[in-house]
């Protein structure tokens, strides 16, 4: 108990604070970065204006300075003095000023009326206070030594510059305080967004851990990033209640399927116990159980296969074969069953077909098929085992590659529509077929096989009948792993 | 940029009547003939707005007609 309550002082400090609200850091990081690049920005302008300005008053002082050099040491005072009334007749901007005093300090030409106090220093930008009729103004100026004591000072009037410099840094500090509201505004906009985002996601998960399925993301219609987010923790809740619907039917199926000959198998067993009247009658009753577990265990086996089927581990049986032999295989075996329930089969397969895949599970999957087909044909029917090559299949690189379409066709009792929604589903036996042996397993392994190998099982009805169609996209030479090709040229 | 010890402004001579006076004489001075219409003009212009106070648009007529003397004389 001491222990929390030590800790306790400095979490509220942090939670006051709201350093611990990720929205809130989101918010203050977007303030932030706001304000730093406003203020990057509106201090290159800044730079860009008031900058270039002073650069330029100095440049033109800088120029003057040169050419009245010039003068000097071509004509002395006497052509100096000439060319500064010359320039200050002509100076229609009326901010030029010029002072040439000599070694007394004495005035010798220029619109100024003395050598200001404060400039010692030659070579030197000075900013100084100058007066005019009405106005007091500012000017930067730079003195300069010229032989024999003489002294030059030029300079500019600067008061429309240091007008527009205020005025531009004025309005550049109200940029500022108006990028920093807008920034603060918006860091409150995008911590509310981020917050009712993290909020609506932690209620519905909340909500899910409570045991509440039902409950999902609300979708805003907006079609943005958060609609995306919560369409996709949507969609994976459907999943998740669709898995779960199946894991609890399968648990459902899987208790009721094997009660069934478990408690025969029993009932035989203790029959015979109690009323066997001889060794032949107890031994009978013994292989009907025997029967019955034989069940059991293949309907284990059937649910192991397609638990290990669906984890993908069988992929590394893959290699590349020629499906036509395979599936002349399982039609010589199933022709003698056809033969014997007094159905025709027909096949209409291609010459050579190369498949990358697991040759003896596609042989269970088109095994089941035809089983299916062969139980649930009527005498005298028919049934045709067809394989072609199509070339339209669209591959998620936006190529366009070889599929095979493998159908098994009967004339049976065929499907209702929602009974073939629900066909692959595990224990699933629509209505008609209750009397007909089987545990419901068959299409399940079938669509287990199927997905392995990337492809579809789709049912159509054949009125009458039903058209079982296996779509599987076939490889490409570079595709194929090397050593599969090695191993099964 | 070193500081400046005292904030005394300095006059600028320029900026008074007695320089628009001499402005006016400058151009009178300037041309032996007449003077060019617009030339006259602006210093009569410049002159007397420099009488009544108004110094500094009348420096500007004033120079602009040195300007343009200096541009149309060889």
């Amino acid at each position: 108990m001491s222990k929390p309550a030590a800790f306790a002082p400095a979490s509220r400090q942090s939670g006051l604070l709201g350093l611990r609200s990720v929205s809130l850091r989101f918010a203050l990081v977007y303030g932030t970065l706001f304000v730093c690049s406003a203020v990057l920005f509106l201090s290159f302008i800044w730079w860009g204006t008031v900058g270039l300005l002073e650069h330029r008053v100095e440049q033109a002082i800088t120029t003057d300075s040169r050419a009245l050099f010039n003068i000097w040491s071509e004509g002395g005072p006497t052509g100096l003095t000439m060319i500064i009334d010359d320039r200050l007749e002509q100076d229609i901007d009326d901010n030029a000023l010029y002072l040439l005093v000599n070694k007394d300090n004495k005035w010798v030409a220029g619109n100024l009326a003395e050598w200001p106090r404060q400039i010692t220093i030659n070579d030197h930008w000075f900013t100084m206070p100058v007066k005019r009729s009405y106005t007091e103004d500012m000017a930067k100026v730079r003195a300069y030594a010229l032989p024999n004591g003489y002294r030059l000072l030029i300079g500019r009037d600067i008061s429309g510059r240091t007008l527009l410099r205020k005025i531009v840094t004025d309005t550049l500090l109200w940029a500022c305080v108006m990028v920093t509201l807008l920034a603060i505004g918006g860091g409150w906009l995008v911590r509310r967004l981020f917050r009712h985002v993290i909020h609506s996601i932690s209620r519905t998960t909340q909500a899910i851990t409570h045991g509440d399925m039902s409950r999902r993301m609300p979708v805003q219609g907006s079609d943005d990033e958060l609609d995306e987010i919560a369409i996709t923790i949507n969609e994976m809740l459907e999943r998740i209640s669709r898995l779960m619907d199946g894991v609890r039917q399968v648990s459902n199926a899987i208790a009721h399927d094997l009660r069934t000959p478990i408690t025969r198998a029993r009932t035989q067993l203790e029959d015979a116990a109690l009323h066997a009247k001889n060794e032949d009658e107890l031994r009978a009753a013994i292989e009907q159980a025997v029967g019955n577990l034989d069940n059991v265990t293949s309907i284990c086996e059937a649910l192991l296969r397609i638990a290990q089927i669906e984890s993908g581990a069988r992929r590394s049986a893959f290699v590349l074969f020629d499906l036509i032999p395979a599936l002349q295989d399982v039609c010589e075996l199933y022709e003698a069953v056809a033969e014997e329930h007094g159905l025709r089969f027909v096949q209409h397969l291609p010459d050579h077909l190369p498949f990358f895949g697991d040759r003896a599970m596609f042989q269970q999957a088109v095994a089941n098929l035809l089983d299916n087909a062969i139980k649930f044909s009527p005498p005298h029917g028919t049934i045709t085992l067809s394989a072609k090559v199509l070339s339209t299949a669209r591959r998620t690189d936006g190529s366009r590659g070889k599929r095979l379409r493998l159908s098994v066709t009967d004339e049976g009792i065929g499907m209702s529509e929602a009974d073939m929604a629900r066909a692959s589903e595990r224990f699933f036996r629509a209505e008609q077929a209750r009397n007909t042996p089987g545990s419901g397993l068959g299409l399940s392994l079938v669509q287990a096989i199927v997905q392995l190998h990337d492809g579809k099982l789709q049912l159509a009805s054949n009125t009458p009948g039903l058209i079982t169609r296996i779509e599987i996209p076939l490889p490409d030479a570079e595709t194929v792993p090397a050593q599969s090709r090695a191993a099964h040229p | 940029m070193p500081a400046l010890p005292s904030p005394k402004p300095v006059v600028i001579t320029s900026d008074s009547v007695a320089f628009c006076l001499r402005l006016s004489r400058v151009i009178e001075s300037y041309h032996n003939g007449a003077l060019p219409r617009a030339v006259s003009q602006l210093r009569e212009e410049g002159t007397d707005l420099c009488r009544h106070g108004l110094v500094r648009p009348g420096l500007i007529r004033l120079r602009r007609a040195i300007v343009s003397l200096k541009r149309t004389t060889p």
